[in-house]
């Protein structure tokens, strides 16, 4: 009895995972666009083509799925919902599964459909592309998404510019970071396209920026803040290596600093806000007013 | 007194601002255009491609770049083609290739056995296994017995002292947990490499079938205090990336579930970057014996 109970007990305390006989074989895929977008009317008809590499150095099986995709409010980062039966007949995948040989390519195509009464919006899809485990083990498998961005029709674009500012209104030295936030509140994912303009006191530009040199996307109802440093980033010095950069990069006076912004590459309208830094070096002002002290107090002494 | 500090003040003032000299940037993007890049061409065609092949040729062209403080320029056959791909590979650990690890550097670790390691396997080296471990991860660059050289380690780094320390391989797909005990905990490292030319960065999800379960359907309770400990009956994951802003994985155990949760992010383009990810699982001590099955996926979705 005890010893029926101890080999239960042990059978009960064992998990067995055993996989050492399986074949290993790296997991590695690569793929391209990892992001893109689709602009089209209602009614019209359009297919993107994505390329699958299998890395591998084995044959591989892949299954390819849709999903519909939103985003955190806080973190932007995507969230991947289910797929609405309601889109089948709109948004096709060529193919939802398939083989590769080693270090094979296969094009996937997704055909997005609408029908002509579509209401003009915007939509992200999520094309996921898995390798296919084997089964009845644990496995762990490699997939790749792209984000489709689709605009349909003609939506409303309501780019919000919340804020525009510089890291400080008083610095020493450069750099200065100038920092605009756009929300969306259209119904068109944006890509913002501008420029950051500095300006001295006496209108004449000094540098231009540009605020989204990756033409980073804002989907529906996000906010993004877009930066721009005006001088080299640095690390904080003592008194001295402070007032070198403050030589070296020598600005002074007040500066005004112009953000100018398209909600989306070819769009009509802009949307622009202004903001003012003051410059002062005073480790540089108060060695050259030291200096200027000594020469005086020492042409007195000598006149005497 | 005061006209000849006056006199001085504005001396040193005009002398300040003559220095506030205007720098030029050269910016090929305005509010409704962006250039990526452009070229002089001099004739002939430089892509061919067939049904089964595409090639992108060039003959005599010079590659170089120079920048200086107000310029970049890339020269060179098709410098500014810009194919947006990633490279995604995933390994997990391969329980049967554990040796014991002895001492270890920033790039190398020294082990009892250098036997079926080989450059370019990517290793995880393994501090006290078991349910506090601390582990980092490295691609073999060069084997000097009983020294293993990586490019790098991406990890908490590890204090090796020989004293239940081990280096895995970490090679296939196969999830390999080890037989498991109610009265440990059993874990297991997957490990994936990231290279993409994408400037807003990336973030890999992972997502599960079901649970871990046996033919029966009866599984192991996914954690839901943070730790997996042992005798409970718990099974959930931490990962190495420790700045997750959409989930715990950074800092607590967490159960992994069938809805894509983050498990690393980068916001920038990538060479080779790696993040790996410490499966625990503890069953209970009543839990039914029996193979476990599960597949986990490891999604990349690039940023937007």
């Amino acid at each position: 009895m005890l010893a029926i109970t101890s080999l239960r007990s042990f059978a009960l305390a064992l998990v067995g995972l055993w996989f050492f006989l399986l074949p290993s074989s790296a997991s590695a895929l690569s793929f391209t666009p990892t992001a893109t977008d689709l602009t089209l009317m209602p009614g019209e008809t359009l297919t993107k083509n994505f390329t699958l590499t299998n890395d591998s150095t084995v044959t591989k099986n892949y299954l390819t799925a849709l999903n519909l995709v939103h985003f955190d409010a806080t973190t932007n980062e995507p969230i991947f919902d289910a797929w609405p039966a309601s889109l089948n007949s709109s948004v096709i995948i060529d193919t939802n599964d398939f083989t590769l040989d080693a270090n094979a390519q296969k094009n996937i195509t997704v055909t997005v459909s609408l029908p002509a009464n579509t209401t003009a919006s915007s939509l992200v899809l999520g094309l996921i592309i898995t390798e296919v485990a084997p089964a009845t083990v644990v496995q762990v498998t490699p997939g790749v998404s792209s984000l489709i961005f689709v605009t349909i029709g003609q939506p409303s674009v309501l780019p919000v510019l919340t804020g525009f500012s510089a890291s400080s209104f008083i610095r020493s030295s450069l750099p200065i970071d100038f920092t605009g936030n756009i929300i969306n509140n259209g119904d068109r994912t944006l890509q913002p396209l501008g420029t950051v303009t500095v300006y001295n006191a006496f209108s004449k530009r000094l540098a231009t920026f540009d605020i989204n040199p990756t033409v980073r996307r804002i989907p529906t109802n996000q906010n993004r803040d877009f930066t721009v440093t005006w001088g080299s980033a640095r690390t904080t010095g003592n008194f001295f290596q402070e007032l070198w950069r403050e030589v070296t990069n020598f600005k002074v006076g007040f500066f005004t600093a112009e953000l100018l912004v398209a909600p989306f590459p070819g769009a009509d309208a802009t949307i622009s806000q202004t903001t003012h830094v003051i410059v002062l070096p005073w480790r540089v002002l108060l060695v050259v007013l030291g200096f200027g002290a000594i020469i005086i107090v020492s042409v007195r002494r000598h006149k005497r | 007194m005061q006209r000849r500090w006056s006199l001085i003040l504005a001396v040193v003032s005009l002398l300040l601002l003559a220095l506030n000299v205007p720098q030029v940037l050269a910016v090929m993007s305005s509010t409704n255009y962006s250039i990526g890049w452009d070229s002089v061409g001099v004739g002939g065609s430089d892509t061919s491609s067939s049904a089964t092949y595409k090639l992108r040729d060039n003959f005599g062209f010079v590659q170089g770049a120079s920048s200086s403080a107000s310029y970049q320029f890339n020269s060179g056959y098709r410098a500014g083609v810009y194919d947006r791909v990633a490279d995604f590979s995933v390994n997990s650990q391969l329980r049967s290739s554990a040796v014991a690890a002895t001492s270890a550097t920033a790039t190398t670790v020294t082990v009892t056995s250098t036997s079926g390691f080989s450059v370019g396997d990517y290793i995880a080296v393994i501090q006290d296994e078991g349910s506090g471990q601390i582990s980092e991860m490295g691609k073999i660059t060069s084997i000097a017995s009983p020294i293993i050289t990586v490019d790098a380690f991406n990890g908490a780094g590890p204090s090796i002292d020989g004293s239940n320390d081990l280096v895995y391989r970490l090679s296939g797909s196969a999830l390999d947990l080890g037989t498991l005990t109610a009265s440990a905990v059993s874990t297991s490292i997957i490990g994936w490499d990231v290279t993409a030319d994408i400037a807003q960065g990336y973030s890999v999800y992972i997502m599960e079938d079901h649970d871990l379960r046996n033919a029966d359907n009866i599984a192991i309770t996914d954690v839901a205090d943070g730790t997996v400990s042992a005798g409970i009956g718990e099974y959930g994951a931490k990962s190495s990336d420790t700045t997750l802003a959409s989930s715990t994985f950074d800092t607590a155990d967490t159960a992994i579930t069938s809805s894509l949760q983050q498990v690393a992010s980068r916001s920038d383009n990538s060479f080779s970057t790696r993040d790996f990810l410490t499966l625990k699982v503890a069953p209970a001590t009543a839990q039914a014996s029996g193979t476990y099955s599960q597949t986990v996926s490891l999604i990349y979705v690039g940023d937007y």
